[in-house]
């Protein structure tokens, strides 16, 4: 009886062992889908910049242009995750620089790739927060590029 | 209108955050120490590393393996 006990505590801890050593391989070899906590299985990583990674993707229309620190491709439908690495911590606000940028990637990539199905994330040192888009900022901000121009060349 | 170049988002992002600090900045750094550990965050995360954890369970493959072997 004793004896049976032991071998089903026994399997018990090995199946969870198993589980365990499982994960932390499949984090491994995924670092950047654990980073973000992208779902391996659904997405692919289609670019990043963090990590010393250098297949960054850049999003781009007539406008602006910029890299987003990951992009996961989901391999079943035309659905996108952008992901940008803030080394702070969340500290229960996103900043409004964040927001933007996350916005205007998430404009960019909605043009670039024809879909509105994107989800803008950003991954800070304690947490990951989803950025919801939102189409009149992203048009606010895409309005700022003239006065932006002027300011920079005022620089000169 | 026609445009020479792309704005970097970043940079718009910093501009629609705050214009008056970009202007007194000249769109540069506003702090250097900040920047500086941005990057080190940014090169650091997303790598192919063990920890703790990982460490320990490759000892504990280890013995196993070796008890069986032997």
């Amino acid at each position: 009886m004793a004896v049976n006990a032991l071998i089903l505590g026994i399997s018990i801890f090995a199946l969870f062992f198993i589980y365990a050593m499982v994960k932390k391989v499949r984090a491994w070899r995924y670092p950047v889908h654990n980073l973000f906590g992208v779902n391996i299985k659904r997405y692919q990583l289609i670019g990043s910049d963090v990590g010393g990674s250098t297949n960054q993707v850049t999003l781009r229309n007539k406008l602006v242009i910029g890299s987003p620190d990951a992009l996961f491709k989901c391999k079943s439908a035309k659905k996108y995750i952008i992901g940008e690495f803030k080394s702070r911590r969340y500290r229960n606000h996103v900043k409004k620089r964040e927001r933007y940028q996350v916005i205007l990637y998430t404009g960019v990539a909605r043009e670039q790739y024809r879909t509105n199905d994107i989800e803008g994330v950003i991954r800070y040192k304690d947490r990951t927060v989803s950025v919801p888009f939102c189409e009149d900022t992203y048009r606010w901000l895409l309005g700022l590029v003239p006065e932006y121009i002027r300011v920079e060349s005022s620089f000169k | 209108m026609s445009y020479r170049k792309r704005i970097p988002i970043s940079k718009l992002a910093y501009y629609a955050e705050d214009p008056k600090l970009f202007i007194k900045h000249r769109g540069g750094v506003v702090n250097k120490v900040a920047v500086r550990y941005g990057n080190k965050g940014h090169h650091r995360a997303g790598r192919q590393k063990l920890g703790l954890s990982g460490v320990l369970v490759l000892i504990i493959i280890g013995v196993a393996l070796w008890l069986l072997m032997r």
